[in-house]
């Protein structure tokens, strides 16, 4: 059972587990669904967790399972629309910043689901090789391997190699990201 | 530019792949919690407090 303490800090990581299933199913109403049923889960599941562990991973860990298996239930593309999450970016049209990051994120929510979660896990939430193979389940070859095709292509499709791309600073970001 | 060239820029181009991909991350988590998850959490709260209120009643 989970103590007061525990279920505060579950409730400390839910924004970033909602941002990981967000990136995960690009899609808010389906992300919404699955935190809440990766809470009930961990909540019911309490003797799971390990005290002194980290409680992030292993609620992505829950959240992510659940994702995988409701995909090989229901096939890969459900509930997936392409552009709409790019398209969910609210800003005028002829602003520099919004053209950029729309065009970022045009590309990152075509990427397989297995190499769009280590870019959000290693590189956006800062977790460890070896504790993204922990979330993921597979080797630590297997998520360096698809981490690297992850940014290769990202760098292929939005030219990367071909001039520097000025990244939209925060503010900007946190206007463009409101929906 | 040859292949060459472009190898040598990959640790700065994935570096600036990691900047957008934190970016958008971040904004995410900015966003906070819909109030779904609000109510949600009042009840997984509220249940701590009557259990504390039970335990108290034991004592």
């Amino acid at each position: 059972m989970m103590t007061p303490e525990d279920k505060e800090e579950m409730i400390s990581h839910l924004p970033a587990l909602r941002a990981f299933a967000i990136s995960l199913t690009r899609s808010r109403t389906r992300a919404d669904d699955a935190v809440q049923d990766t809470v009930l889960r961990a909540l019911s599941h309490a003797d799971q967790f390990e005290r002194g562990s980290n409680m992030r991973a292993w609620l992505f860990t829950i959240l992510r399972n659940a994702y995988y298996s409701d995909r090989r239930r229901h096939g890969r593309e459900v509930g997936f629309v392409e552009g709409l999450w790019s398209a969910q970016l609210a800003v005028k049209p002829d602003h520099d910043g919004y053209l950029q990051i729309r065009d970022f994120l045009r590309v990152f929510e075509r990427l397989p689901d297995e190499q769009r979660e280590v870019l959000i896990l290693i590189g956006a939430s800062g977790f460890s090789y070896e504790k993204a193979a922990d979330v993921t389940g597979v080797p630590i070859g297997t998520v360096k391997s698809r981490l690297n095709r992850a940014r290769a292509r990202l760098a292929n499709d939005l030219d990367f190699y071909e001039g520097p791309m000025e990244i939209t600073d925060p503010v900007t970001l946190a206007v463009l990201c409101r929906i | 530019m040859s292949r060459n060239d472009r190898s040598r820029d990959r640790p700065a181009v994935d570096d600036l792949i990691d900047q957008n991909v934190r970016l958008l991350y971040d904004g995410l988590i900015a966003e906070g919690l819909p109030d779904r998850f609000k109510e949600l959490l009042n009840v997984i709260r509220a249940e701590d407090h009557q259990q504390g209120n039970l335990r108290d009643d034991d004592a």
